[in-house]
């Protein structure tokens, strides 16, 4: 197997690691608060997830509604802002094809999601 | 036991597998919500979205770390599948199915042979030249069980995408993961590693799961009360899945994905005699 180098310089990493290790801790220490509020009785609460309003006062109230509600907006946006890091990372090494793709992914997933949303 | 510790049990396997050979684990979330506990079947894939991001993301930063993940073919891909998904709602109408159930059942089968006979006769790549170099798809790792550099440049880069783009079309109307399409794609059409298909692919799973995860959540029915024990479960088996994926051979990864992909098969010849 040849063990010809490849061609472009490689972007860093250390940024998207570290952009989805803190989606991942935050989201898992939400969905652990949901846990021991459950665990300690309070009032589990339920409601509309897309009422912000509805989540920051079942946050104040220790519902565990709310904490997983949290948890679960953290899994869910985590991926484009660590494509957005991604990004900036190859923007780094004036990778502007990759830097484009990187956007073009999450612009697609954004217009995917209103459309469906929409329809 | 209750129910929220039985899908928390469940996703920390789910999580592990799915991590070890880059599908999200939905394949093995959905039954256990659905059939074992009673869920109804859009509560417990809106669940099973959200456990295939939390796998992804749990996975990916020691696969990105490593190197072994190719996030720029990952990318090229994912643009393919997302255009595939979003052309998806206009061309669902002029599908058939049950038609589709069935090609892809048989895309799965070949894919099971082709792939054993991989761990048979394993074949070595081609050297690079050049061009391949300047190609922008070689690229390198470092083989965690050998510790030998690997050398390889993705192949076929317009007909892998034209797979992405036909499987992000289908996958609403077969009901099926990125990840069962990811990984033959770059292994058996493009000619990328095992190791570095099932990394890349993991890597790739969190972006599409969360477009489709979106939909659920402001449609309403993502309950978090589910989601955050399948999450959780997934998050600490997707970290040791991705600790394990270093340790093991690749042709263990090959056997592990044939399994899959035979599992697929048979479900979707199911569908196909079903519809």
């Amino acid at each position: 197997m040849s063990t010809l180098p490849p061609a472009r310089v490689t972007a860093p990493r250390r940024y998207t690691s570290a952009t989805i290790t803190i989606g991942v801790v935050v989201s898992a220490a939400c969905f652990l608060m949901a846990g021991l509020a459950e665990v300690a009785g309070m009032e589990t609460g339920s409601g509309d997830m897309t009422d912000l309003v509805a989540v920051l006062d079942g946050l104040l109230a220790m519902n565990p509604w709310a904490w997983a509600s949290l948890g679960t907006f953290a899994v869910v946006l985590t991926p484009a802002i660590g494509l957005l890091v991604t990004a900036y990372e190859y923007a780094t090494v004036s990778d502007r094809r990759t830097v484009l793709l990187a956007i073009a992914v999450v612009a697609i997933l954004v217009l995917s999601a209103v459309v469906a949303v929409l329809r | 036991m209750s129910a929220a510790l039985i899908a928390f049990i469940v996703a920390i396997g789910a999580g592990g597998f799915g991590s070890l050979v880059g599908i999200g684990g939905g394949l093995i979330i959905v039954p256990v919500l659905s059939i074992a506990l009673g869920y109804d079947v859009k509560t417990a894939i809106a669940a099973s979205l959200i456990g295939v991001i939390a796998t992804s993301l749990s996975a990916s930063p020691r696969y990105i770390k490593s190197g072994i993940a190719d996030r720029r073919l990952g990318l090229v891909l994912l643009v393919a599948a997302a255009l595939g998904g979003l052309a998806g709602g206009l061309t669902a109408g002029l599908l058939d199915s049950r038609l589709l159930a069935l090609l892809f059942a048989l895309l799965l089968g070949a894919v099971a042979i082709q792939m054993l006979q991989q761990i048979r006769r394993p074949s070595t790549p081609p050297p690079l030249d050049e061009e391949d170099a300047a190609s922008g798809f070689a690229s390198s790792y470092v083989e965690p069980t050998t510790g030998a550099e690997v050398v390889y440049r993705a192949r076929r880069i317009g007909p892998g995408a034209a797979v992405s783009f036909a499987a992000g079309n289908i996958s609403g109307l077969l009901g099926v993961g990125g990840g069962v399409i990811n990984v033959p794609t770059m292994n058996v059409l493009m000619h990328v590693p095992i190791r570095v298909a099932t990394t890349t692919s993991t890597y790739m799973l969190a972006a599409t799961a969360a477009a489709s995860a979106t939909v659920y959540l402001v449609s309403g029915q993502v309950d978090p009360l589910l989601a955050a024990p399948v999450a959780l479960g997934v998050i600490f088996g997707a970290r040791a899945g991705a600790r394990l994926s270093m340790r093991v051979s690749q042709n263990t990864l090959r056997l592990a994905f044939v399994a899959v992909a035979v599992i697929f098969a048979v479900g979707m010849f199911g569908k196909f005699l079903a519809l």
